[in-house]
């Protein structure tokens, strides 16, 4: 029998189905793909992570995670056909990290770390161990007190950036510029903190890090890290965040290829990126390195042991990078195919109400669903539903993807996008709450 | 061919904590295989270095690197130092393997087992569970305890059958191993293990929260085997040692009181054996390793015993001297995605190890005949580890090896005889150990 399954740790991306059929189409190799899960997250993360409408019906298997009994019999009737093992999404490499010891004879990235590339104060230690020029000052606090702030300001100069330890993008992320925005800041995030970690499904402790705020701009790259250490990057990606376009708040507002840097920036950027996959020890894994061009140079700003979001669809558009599918074949030990040649321009747009509360009318959707660069708009939020910002737990109201190999008409349908919508929201003191 | 092996700027092999006189040779073997010089480094944690835990290179034919290993960002500093140049790295002592295991994820381009196996490995109710799940019919019936309550004692009675094995999940060599045939001699031996498992794994330095498993007894004769599993879980196995209990010999404990190269036994059941002890590496996940074996043959076929991710104690010895395998080389090799050399065929000698150890708690006064057993014609070695004024305790108490020899002849029966008067030679005199009371 061939290998011939895929395993999907907890969940898989609606857009892994297309990218598998042209994979096979390709090569005339055939998968199928298998989820499985820990039984105390199943509902949970199939809620959160979108899996109760995929587009094709997919094998689900479930265990207890903490059982070697449970996962050893779940497994035990596809060990000869599994290909690989991906975790797809940042919520589901707990998991992962639980399944490798299962899987001795297959590449497999090490244990501790998918621990050190999920809690960022043991990220920034590693990064710093490995080289301190990749990361900005920091420290990890446990509570709002005046001790907790003497250290801070013992360590670090303003402003500073508090985010919680193990979240990823920008929830709960906020700026400080002095003593008295860094104590609200902190007494925020601690009474919200275990609410983000419920609602993103993470098994971690809670924890707090203050860090320098990094002056510049922001990129990611995509790499993929063999199972014998040779790193393949994706092209660079421009990250706009809700700050630079006037929000309090540090989501990705837009990410966009091509990433306008030199040939000798993208260089930079991503041997940036793979001294830091080589500072946690990753193998066999996509990593998803965010990274800020600063005045002294590429630092890093996170890393994920998974493909990024959204990139799939960008690298597709822009490059024929079929992400999903390098992310398997590379960790299975195959060589992904990574063309470099830009076909359209590219980019996805998160649009979030301007003001938090029950959102009353969301209008311009027929506006942008004309464009001719459209790929997709998908609305995640409706009237009488519950709008927050990304710093508090909350999603966009829609979601855009628009790519043109004509410049001109992109830059045009950009335009229209990012000033077709209107809000009214009714105001209430915590949208969540 | 591995890439590890094509790449000439692969140099350095890293060994963990405890150095073995064997290692340089093998590298130096490895070397000239690779056309190219190696460089050896013993990698030591620093609190181990600091508390002498670890066997030094004395000769300091190998760099050493002191570090703290419970530093996860010191480590990180220490590996960028050589990674680059990094083709192997090994831990070869049961003791180093949690070391070994802080290690491996920052080496994550060479070839190492998973940091998990090291820990099912050395754990033996961890190690039971995993192997049972397996297969039911490698284990015996097993409870994991931490304490001597009478709900512990209850639920022993009524879920497995006496006589039992009573025995530390982490501590190795038979220490605080007891076999009790009563309800009586299960409670007595639960109250005294507990009494002294604290101290006694404080001494050895034992792992995880102290706790006791207890086993049905199984009859029959010891075996273990040595294995070298490669990264894809390939198995290739070396001859059985026989090991004679001292239990099997009338004596108190069940320390291995002699081990024996001479096994008597027909292809097929040795083949059986070997692939019983690959099957429990592969319930472990064990891969890029030598695993160690301990197996009983029992009148139902071939049991686990325990498990080690690393080569078994004096095997260098036994396996060199009867039968011309270098075993540390051959662990090397598979580190590096190779294949072992020599598996060992027709004998060339007889080989054995024995090992004396105290019958009676006690304070030494000499252990006499050590000169005169040097003279027998088989003895190539003879060391002994504790002497006059150390504390005699027997295996069962908690008590180590005093002396252990290692003898080889072509002639079985030379051999033989010369054991036989090595015994008669080796005595231990003990005075009593009066204990103080508070």
């Amino acid at each position: 029998m061939g290998k011939d399954v895929i395993l999907f740790v907890n969940a898989v991306r609606p857009s892994t189905f297309a990218a598998l059929t042209t994979f096979e189409e390709e090569t005339g190799r055939m998968f199928e793909p298998v989820i499985i899960v820990d039984k105390k997250i199943q509902h949970s993360i199939a809620e959160r992570n979108g899996q109760k409408n995929l587009s094709r019906p997919v094998k689900v298997i479930s265990a207890d995670f903490n059982s070697a009994a449970s996962v050893k019999k779940a497994l035990a009737p596809y060990m000869d056909r599994v290909y690989a093992v991906t975790a797809q999404f940042e919520n589901c490499i707990t998991e992962l990290q639980k399944l490798v010891p299962y899987f001795p004879y297959m590449p497999m990235p090490t244990e501790s770390s998918l621990d050190w590339a999920t809690e960022k104060k043991l990220m920034r230690q590693m990064l710093e161990a490995h080289s301190p020029s990749l990361v900005p000052g920091y420290l990890e606090v446990r509570d709002a007190s005046a001790d907790s702030i003497a250290k801070v300001e013992a360590s670090v100069t303003y402003p500073v950036i508090v985010k919680p330890s193990g979240l990823e993008g920008s929830l709960l992320v906020s700026l400080a510029h002095n003593r008295e925005e860094l104590r609200t800041t902190l007494e925020h995030v601690f009474e919200e903190i275990q609410l983000g970690y419920d609602t993103w499904i993470k098994r971690q402790t809670p924890a707090v890090l203050v860090e320098e705020f990094m002056v510049g701009d922001m990129y990611s790259v995509d790499t993929y890290v063999s199972p014998q250490g040779v790193h393949r990057h994706t092209p660079p990606v421009k990250v706009t965040t809700g700050h630079q376009v006037g929000f309090d708040d540090f989501f990705g507002y837009a990410q966009m290829t091509p990433s306008g840097l030199s040939a000798n920036e993208i260089t930079k950027a991503q041997q940036t990126a793979e001294e830091a996959c080589k500072a946690l020890g990753l193998r066999a894994v996509t990593a998803h390195v965010e990274l800020m061009k600063t005045a002294h140079g590429w630092k890093v700003i996170e890393l994920g042991p998974r493909i990024g979001g959204y990139r799939h669809d960008t690298y597709m558009l822009s490059y024929g990078i079929n992400h999903i599918v390098n992310d398997i074949r590379n960790r299975a030990g195959e060589i992904p195919h990574i063309p470099t040649e830009l076909k359209a321009h590219t980019v996805t747009i998160k649009i979030y109400a301007p003001e938090e509360g029950i959102l009353e009318a969301a209008n311009g959707l027929e506006h942008v669903q004309r464009l001719k660069s459209l790929v997709f708009v998908h609305q995640l939020f409706y009237p009488g539903e519950a709008v927050a910002f990304a710093k508090n737990n909350g999603d966009p109201v829609f979601e855009i993807c628009l790519s043109n190999s004509d410049a001109t008409q992109f830059w045009r349908d950009v335009h229209v996008a990012e000033n077709a919508f209107s809000f009214r929201v009714h105001l209430a003191e915590h949208a969540l709450a | 061919m591995s890439t590890l092996v094509k790449d000439g700027s692969k140099n350095i092999a890293i060994f963990i904590n405890d150095f073995y006189p064997e290692l340089p040779i093998a590298l130096e073997k490895l070397s000239k295989k690779l056309g190219r010089p190696l460089k050896g480094i013993m990698l030591i944690d620093k609190t181990a270095y600091g508390q002498g835990r670890y066997h030094p290179d004395t000769e300091h034919l190998f760099d050493e690197i002191v570090c703290d290993f419970t530093d996860p960002g010191a480590l990180r500093a220490t590996v960028k130092t050589f990674e680059q140049n990094l083709l192997l790295i090994d831990g070869n002592s049961e003791r180093s393997q949690p070391y070994f295991k802080l290690v491996l994820p920052h080496v994550p381009y060479v070839l190492a087992p998973t940091e998990s196996s090291l820990e099912w490995a050395t754990h033996k109710g961890q190690m039971r569970a995993l192997v049972g799940g397996y297969n039911p019919e490698l284990v015996p019936r097993v409870r994991v305890i931490r304490d001597d309550s009478e709900a512990t004692v209850s639920d022993i009675l009524s879920n497995l059958e006496l006589p039992l094995i009573v025995k530390p999940t982490g501590l190795a060599a038979s220490i605080l191993v007891n076999k009790v045939s009563t309800e009586a001699e299960l409670r007595e031996t639960l109250k005294q293990s507990f009494a002294a498992i604290h101290e006694v794994y404080a001494r050895d330095t034992g792992r995880w929260e102290p706790e006791m498993i207890v086993e049905e007894f199984m009859e029959g004769e010891m075996y273990s085997v040595d294995l070298y599993l490669n990264q894809t879980g390939y198995s290739w196995a070396l001859p059985l040692i026989r090991a004679k209990t001292a239990h099997s010999m009338g004596l108190e404990g069940f320390y291995e009181y002699q081990l024996e190269t001479d096994v008597t036994l027909d292809e097929t059941t040795i083949k059986a054996g070997q692939a019983v002890a690959a099957e429990a590496a592969h319930a472990l996940g064990l891969r890029s390793c030598t695993a160690h074996v301990e197996l009983y043959l029992t009148a139902t076929g071939w049991k686990i015993i325990e498990l080690g991710p690393r080569p078994g104690g004096w095997r260098q010895f036994l396996y060199e001297s009867a039968y011309g395998v270098d075993h540390a080389y051959n662990g090397l090799l598979v580190k590096v995605g190779l294949e072992p050399e020599d598996l060992g065929g027709e004998p060339i000698a007889y080989s054995l190890i024995a090992n004396t150890y105290a019958q009676d708690e006690g304070i030494i006064e000499a252990i006499d005949g050590i000169e005169e057993a040097l003279q027998l014609l088989s003895v190539i070695d003879l060391q002994a580890h504790y002497g006059p004024g150390d504390i005699a305790l027997p295996s069962g108490k908690g008590g180590k090896i005093l002396a252990d020899a290692k003898l080889s002849h072509p002639d079985k029966d030379q051999l033989l005889a010369d054991t036989a008067k090595l015994r008669k030679h080796i005595t231990v005199h003990t005075k009593p150990h009066v204990k103080k009371t508070k």
